[in-house]
C-alpha cells in the first residue's frame, strides 16, 4: 500500500501541515497509518503527544540515513499509508524517502522562492525516474491559498506549472487558522470545538478533499505524472 | 508582490474538490492493508547518492552514520592497526650517582645506540656473569 512522501527543499511551504491533514483524515476513518517523522524539529511527533491522536494512527520519528529505508519498509507491513514529512533540506534522506515513495507530493505555496524549491525536489525525482527506470507519481500540492485572492505569482506558477505539464492537485490547502490549530489542540479536525476555532467545516471539507484526491492518486491505474517532468529551473522566475 | 489582485475563478478544477470529498467519504478502510511484505524493489544506494548529488540533495549526517557510501573494499578511509612496540619498561629507578658515571653511562649508550633501559639490562647481565650470580627469578621479557 502507498508510501507518501512529503518533499520540498524549501522550508515552511506546508509539508507539515499537509502531512499532518492527510494522516489525520485517514485514520479517523479506521484505515491504518504511519508517519515517519523525518523532520528534526518533530512536530508532528509533538502532536501525537497531545490527546485524542487517533488510534490507528502511529507516529515515529527520527529516522536516519541509515535506518530510514528499513524504516519504511517496516511501516507498510504495519499500516496501508505510509506518510514521510521531511525536513525542508535538500538531504539525503528526501533521496531515500523518494526512491521507496508511490506518491511525492510537493508542496508549494503561491511564492518564487517556494516555487524554486518545488523545481529542485522536481528534478530529483525526474533524475530517480530515470536512473532506476521507475515511474514514481508525483504532483504539485498548493498550500496556503487565499480563497479570495489570486496574486499575479500564483497565476504565474500555476501556467508554469501547466505548460510543462506538471500534475496539480485540484484541491488547494486554503490558508486556514484551523490547520494551525491543530497543532496547538491535537487531535484530528473533527475533534475541534467549532467555537474554538472559525470556519471548521470548511476546513473540515477541505482537508477531506485532499485526502480523497490523494486517495484517488494512489488507487488510479494511470497514476499523475507519469510522464517525465520537465527542467523547471530557470524557467519558475 | 502582485499589486492587482483577481478572485480565484471558481471554475471546473474547484468544482471537483467536492467529488474528492465524496471520494474521500465513501472509501471503505477494509480497502487498505499492510503489505505482507516489502514490494519496492531496492535501490543501488550508491547511484542513488550520486543522483542525488546531481540534484542538488546531499547528506547531513556525519560519514560514520553512512557507511553504505562505500561499500567496495579498500575504498574510502580505514584505521590503521596501531605499531606500538612493548618493552616492559615501566618501572622508574631513581638513583644517585657521580657525576662521572652518569657521564660514562650516558657515553656507552651513545657508543652502543642504546636507550638507557637497554644499557641498564645489558650492564647488569654483564655484571651477573662476572661476579658468577644468578637472579632466581626469570626474565619474563617483554609483554606480548
Amino acid at each position: 500500500m502507498p508510501v507518501i512522501a512529503l518533499a520540498s527543499p524549501k522550508g515552511g511551504c506546508g509539508k507539515t501541515t499537509a502531512a499532518l491533514l492527510l494522516a489525520t483524515e485517514l485514520a479517523q476513518k479506521g484505515i491504518g497509518v504511519t508517519v515517519l517523522d523525518a523532520d528534526p524539529e518533530t512536530y508532528i511527533d509533538t502532536w501525537a503527544k497531545l490527546p485524542d491522536k487517533p488510534p490507528s494512527l502511529t507516529v515515529k520519528k527520527s529516522p536516519t540515513e541509515q535506518t530510514i529505508l528499513d524504516d519504511i519498509d517496516k511501516a507498510k507491513q504495519e499500516s496501508p499509508f505510509v506518510i514521510i514529512d521531511l525536513e525542508g533540506t535538500a538531504n539525503m534522506l528526501v533521496a531515500y524517502a523518494i526512491s521507496r515513495a508511490d506518491l511525492v507530493i510537493i508542496p508549494l505555496q503561491p511564492s518564487d522562492l517556494d516555487a524554486r524549491g518545488a523545481a529542485k525536489a522536481l528534478q530529483l525525482v525526474r533524475q530517480q525516474q530515470k536512473a532506476f527506470n521507475r515511474t514514481i507519481p508525483h504532483a504539485i500540492l498548493f498550500t496556503r491559498t487565499k480563497a479570495a485572492i489570486r496574486t499575479k505569482t500564483f497565476t504565474h506558477i500555476s501556467q508554469q506549472l501547466t505548460q510543462n505539464k506538471i500534475t496539480i492537485f485540484k484541491t488547494h490547502l486554503m490558508e486556514r487558522e484551523v490547520y494551525r490549530a491543530l497543532f496547538s489542540y491535537g487531535g484530528c479536525l473533527e475533534n475541534l470545538d467549532p467555537k474554538d476555532v472559525y470556519h471548521l467545516q470548511d476546513a473540515i471539507n477541505n482537508a477531506r478533499a485532499f485526502a480523497g484526491e490523494v486517495i484517488s492518486m494512489v488507487n488510479s491505474p494511470h497514476t499523475p505524472s507519469t510522464r517525465p517532468t520537465q527542467e523547471l529551473e530557470g524557467v519558475l522566475t | 508582490m502582485s499589486k492587482s489582485r483577481a478572485a480565484i475563478p471558481f471554475d471546473e478544477d474547484f468544482s471537483q474538490t467536492s467529488d474528492f470529498t465524496k471520494t474521500f467519504e465513501n472509501v471503505s478502510p477494509q480497502t487498505f492493508r499492510p503489505e505482507a511484505v516489502a514490494t519496492t524493489a531496492p535501490v543501488s544506494v550508491a547511484k542513488l547518492t550520486q543522483v542525488a548529488a546531481a540534484s542538488g540533495f546531499q547528506s547531513r549526517e556525519p560519514n560514520s552514520a553512512a557507511p553504505h557510501l562505500s561499500s567496495v573494499p579498500g575504498e574510502g578511509r580505514s584505521r590503521r592497526p596501531r605499531r606500538i612496540y612493548r618493552t616492559g619498561r615501566n618501572t622508574p629507578l631513581n638513583i644517585k650517582a657521580r657525576p662521572h658515571e652518569v657521564d660514562k653511562f650516558n657515553w656507552i649508550c651513545t657508543q652502543k645506540n642504546w636507550v638507557q633501559g637497554v644499557t641498564l639490562q645489558n650492564a647488569l647481565l654483564a655484571l651477573e656473569e662476572k661476579l658468577g650470580l644468578t637472579y632466581p627469578v626469570e626474565d619474563p621479557g617483554p609483554p606480548s
